[in-house]
């Protein structure tokens, strides 16, 4: 039995010494090389003694409690997964949100630093810099007392522990890197999973394995390895329960929704790069404009937003990679509305582009008016329609094919700003007391609020706030304006087509005093800018425009009121066409004429609706979630090769449409069809037949 | 028989004294010159609610309470919204509340009600958040009273016990209103074979509000113009030491710059030629009090938030 267990020990030494990717053969091999200097001193140093395992098992306990007692433990939960990625992906601050923020920058006036006092390798910079960005990411999203706890714990760790076990500092931060991955991060991933919250830091408590493993050989390490060991063993039998009533409880429920958190994680990691590329950009040209005295005022999407609002064209796919010339090129998607405006119009073309720029009309389908080329549909509220684009007679070529969506939408902002008597203000600053923590105020610097949409409306005020009414003289008053449109997304903005601004009661705008014209040269509350203005200051070359204004006191009794601090907001709205593409790449080859009357046959023609056309018989629906196979007798898949849902969901009960096609990498199709990249929410997986069945 | 009839009345008189008991158990013991308060705002709980739809009636209702000893004249209770999303007809009342007195020692209390309305949101907006502010400006005054040691026999010369001996005496808990009066120091001047005492009264901001001058708080709850010299200012209004009062006294400053930062105090020495303590006096207990004027400015804020009603 000693024996057995000594061979495992001697196992999970091999484990470890993988772990640290060979640590120490490189030591031997190439330290000298590698620490420079460093490594005679690295040879004295002292290997930790097993007193660091109990160490990490009393961090347990801290962040657990201890059972039986009233210590709760201090509740570390590392990283809030959800939280962390969508900063990453959603956020369109994200620039200010991670890069602009404390930790970064502490991390990045150590990591110069430490470039300007150390003679290291290329290798130690680089994980020097990984572990400041991990230790970033830990005081921008987990910054807290257990938190601080754990970090304490790795750094020390790592300076005491595996430094001197490996002989080598950045080994030791490879290991102290990975712990604090799995700590922070994977641990909180795990628990998003439905009913696997029983594998955390208690009971896998990774820095007591890796400091019993990594502690000098001693009486003591082994009698704590057989003890890790036997209490796994032991444990077996509970895990396999646990495992069983995990995978009898997990809903199908639980699945998509496991596989749609995966999947957003996926997606949104995915776009890191994209967005903070994006972010960098918006942010450099901001700097830009501010530079050039080009004032552009930010803003922030409304937080009770919560989804995004627009329109979108989702699931664009061709029915085919390949065609043969002369057949009808099909591509189909699904244009989704999300608005809380009455209706929204939307027009939509579409095209195939040759290699040389040559466009060719498509016809669209549903057909919403005379014009096959162009359907305009009108959607209230959240609607979605699946649309189709047919390519007749195409020609050999590569093509790009796509959709060409123009809606047109309304953004609307605001900003509050305070006002109070000027005297008053002046007698305060005078007395150094802060008005705002004098009358209870925490909002004291009001950002500009924006709906959400394509277009960012900025609203902005260079003015101190609050601002100094003089009631005895309208004229000494200083008060601006701005309003700010900046392009969000991929689009591209058409036209704007009205830009409406309201002021408080008492003040007055005046176009002399803008950057731009006012309808009737002057105004009060109500303000617009003429349409001949706003065409001449095209937004779609320039991506973005400020208007600003200083505004003119009417009536200081109607801007203060009677209130010790009178809380006021400037608001703006704005209509705009916005046009959206979306394409994909389909290449027309020559037609080869032993396959052409089976290809004609076969033709894949996009199902309408998710109905089948003539004789192409019933698409399947109500499909059974585990064979794929329609649970209604009699039911034909098309002949066109699709297979459930290439189509809106539809609820099978109900017969409703429009329910929400998972995104989801699915490859639960069953044998003979491939996924096609969406997953409904009733059981119907997005599958069509592979071309080998075909 | 007798004894049967005396022993009838031993046990009544006995039976109906056992039914008194002793009055200690319920004494209410309210030292009611103790406390950090003046007038406390509170804002009754749902009333705002947090949540209200659009276009919908809703009442702030405001406690106000008097949790100290002066009475409230004039005291101007205010409720600043935003025009733009709540709409209120009267937003302004007049306080009048009694202070607490040996002879009533409850607080007085006043509920007022606001009639709101929220206002339409943007359009495009689910909800909006809007901050009520409910400020309560008000005079008062605070009064310490104590007993000081008058001990002219300064440089302990004399072989004789004394009665007391002067010291600092701190004050905790406050007098019953938001600034309290937190030590008094003491000392003695002798000149001319005349014992003068002098007094350091130090002052601290225990309620938690602001300090205005006295008579001007009203201005600080409504739009009107107010100065720089209006602010942080808290008057000695009186004081009274033995059978001396403030005309006795030379006091700096007259009129304390509150600073909520620094040591905030008034030193008042008695003037020589009133003196009419020898400094060969034994030494004696006397009462001592202190009254300080000055205007104070509380604010509490509710943010509500205004829920679209439907889709547009």
């Amino acid at each position: 039995m000693g024996d057995k267990i000594d061979k495992l020990t001697d196992r999970m030494g091999e484990l470890k010494n993988t772990i640290a990717s060979g640590a120490k053969r490189t030591v031997s091999a190439t330290g000298a090389a590698i620490a420079g200097g460093a490594s005679a001193t690295v040879n004295n140093l002292t290997e930790g003694g097993v007193g660091w395992f109990f160490l990490a098992i009393l961090l347990t306990f801290l962040d657990w409690g201890v059972p039986g007692t009233s210590f709760e433990g201090l509740g570390f939960k590392g990283i809030d997964a959800t939280q962390f990625f969508s900063a990453f992906s959603s956020i369109p601050n994200f620039w200010k949100l991670v890069i602009w923020n404390t930790w970064t920058m502490a991390a990045l006036i150590l990591y110069a630093y430490y470039l300007l006092s150390k003679q290291s390798s290329r290798e130690d910079k680089i994980y020097t810099a990984l572990l400041l960005f991990v230790l970033s990411l830990i005081g921008k999203f987990a910054f807290s007392f257990p938190a601080l706890l754990h970090v304490a714990f790795g750094l020390s760790a790592m300076y005491w522990l595996f430094y001197p076990y490996f002989g080598n500092i950045t080994e030791a931060k490879k290991v102290t890197i990975l712990l604090l991955f799995i700590d922070f991060f994977v641990f909180s991933w795990i628990s998003a999973i439905p009913n696997l919250d029983w594998i955390t830091s208690a009971t896998f408590p990774i820095w007591a394995i890796f400091a019993a493993l990594y502690t000098r050989p001693s009486f003591l390490k082994k009698l704590v390895t057989y003890g890790i060991i036997l209490m796994y063993i032991f444990s077996l039998p509970a895990a396999y329960l646990q495992y069983k009533n995990f995978k009898d409880s997990i809903t199908e429920k639980d699945r998509a929704e496991t596989r749609k958190f995966y999947t957003n994680v996926w997606t949104n990691a995915g776009n890191f790069w994209g967005n903070l590329k994006k972010e960098v950009t918006n942010s450099w040209n901001d700097t830009r404009r501010t530079v050039s005295g080009e004032d552009f005022y930010a803003s922030q999407v409304d937080t009770y937003s919560t989804e995004p609002l627009g329109v979108f064209l989702e699931d664009v796919e061709a029915g085919d990679e390949k065609y043969q010339a002369g057949d009808t090129v099909s591509i189909a998607g699904r244009l989704k509305v999300s608005s809380i405006e009455d209706t929204v119009t939307a027009t939509i073309r579409c095209y195939a582009k040759d290699s040389d720029d040559n466009l060719t009309k498509g016809r669209i389908s549903p057909v919403k008016g005379s014009d096959e080329y162009e359907s305009t549909i009108n959607f209230r509220g959240n609607e979605e329609e699946y649309i189709i684009c047919n390519l007749d007679d195409m020609p050999k070529g590569s093509y790009e094919v796509g959709f060409n969506v123009t809606f047109t939408f309304t953004t609307q902002g605001y900003l509050k700003t305070y006002f109070m008597d000027k005297e008053k203000k002046r007698a305060m600053v005078a007395k150094k007391i802060d008005p705002f923590q004098y009358f209870g105020i925490t909002d004291t610097l009001p950002t500009s609020i924006h709906t959400a949409g394509p277009i960012e409306l900025g609203i902005g005020s260079v003015n101190t706030l609050p601002v100094g009414v003089n009631t005895a003289d309208p004229n000494d008053f200083s008060a601006s304006l701005g309003i700010s449109l900046k392009n969000l997304n991929e689009g591209k903005i058409k036209k704007i087509d009205s830009i409406t601004m309201h002021i408080p009661k008492g003040l007055r705008m005046d176009e002399k005093d803008c950057n731009t014209k006012i309808e009737g040269g002057k105004c009060t509350e109500t303000c617009t800018i003429p349409k001949s203005e706003l065409q001449r200051n095209s937004l779609q070359e320039i991506e973005g425009k400020t208007f600003r204004c200083n505004l003119r006191l009417d009536d200081a009794g109607l801007l203060l009121g009677s209130t010790p601090i009178s809380i006021r907001y400037y608001r703006a709205e704005a209509n705009y066409t916005y046009q959206i593409e979306e394409t994909v790449a389909v290449t027309v080859e020559k037609i080869e004429e032993e396959e052409t009357t089976n290809t004609t046959a076969d033709a894949t023609k996009i199902a309408e609706g998710g109905k089948c056309s003539g004789t192409e018989g019933t698409c399947k629906t109500n499909c059974d979630s585990t064979t794929g196979e329609s649970k209604v007798e009699g039911n034909n898949e098309c002949a066109n090769t699709l297979f459930c849902c290439n189509r809106p969901c539809e609820n099978p009960e109900t017969g409703q449409t429009g329910g929400t096609c998972l995104t989801a990498v699915n490859n639960d199709c069953p044998g003979g069809y491939t996924h096609i990249g969406g997953w409904c929410l009733y059981n119907e997986r997005c599958c069509k037949k592979t071309e080998a069945t075909t | 028989m007798k004894i049967g009839y005396i022993l009838i009345i031993i046990i009544s008189i006995t039976l109906t004294l056992s039914a008194c008991t002793s009055s200690n158990d319920n004494k209410i013991e309210t030292d009611i010159y103790k406390g950090i308060q003046g007038v406390d705002v509170e804002i009754i709980k749902n009333a705002p609610p947090s949540e209200v739809l659009e276009n919908q009636n809703f009442q702030v209702v405001a406690k106000i309470t008097n949790k100290g000893v002066a009475q409230v004249i004039g005291g101007v209770l205010k409720i600043t919204v935003e025009p733009d999303y709540i709409s209120l007809t009267d937003d302004e009342d007049i306080i009048t509340l009694e202070g607490k007195s040996d002879y009533n020692p409850f607080e007085d209390v006043e509920v007022k009600t606001y009639n709101l309305e929220s206002k339409t949101i943007e359009s495009l907006s689910e909800k909006h958040d809007t901050i009520i502010l409910i400020s309560m400006c008000y005079d008062y005054t605070t009064r310490l009273s104590t007993t000081v040691c008058v001990d002219p026999e300064t440089y302990n010369i004399r072989p004789v016990d004394k009665v007391c001996e002067a010291s600092t005496q701190s004050f905790s808990g406050g007098q019953g209103g938001p600034i309290a009066v937190s030590m008094i120091e003491q000392q003695a001047i002798v000149t001319n074979d005349r014992y003068r005492p002098k007094f350091f009264i130090y002052l601290t901001n225990v309620g938690g509000g602001k300090v205005t001058e006295y008579g001007k708080a009203s201005a600080m709850c409504s739009s009107s113009t107010i100065t720089k010299e209006d602010f942080d200012k808290v008057t000695l209004s009186d004081l009274e030491f033995s059978d001396y009062t403030l005309d006795d006294f030379d006091c700096e400053p007259k009129i304390l710059k509150f600073d909520d930062t620094k040591t905030n105090r008034f030193v008042c020495t008695m003037k020589e030629d009133v003196s009419n303590i020898k400094s060969t006096d034994s030494g004696y207990l006397t009462g001592f009090s202190v009254t300080l004027d000055y205007g104070y400015m509380s604010t509490q804020t509710k943010i509500v938030t205004i829920q679209r009603l439907t889709n547009r």
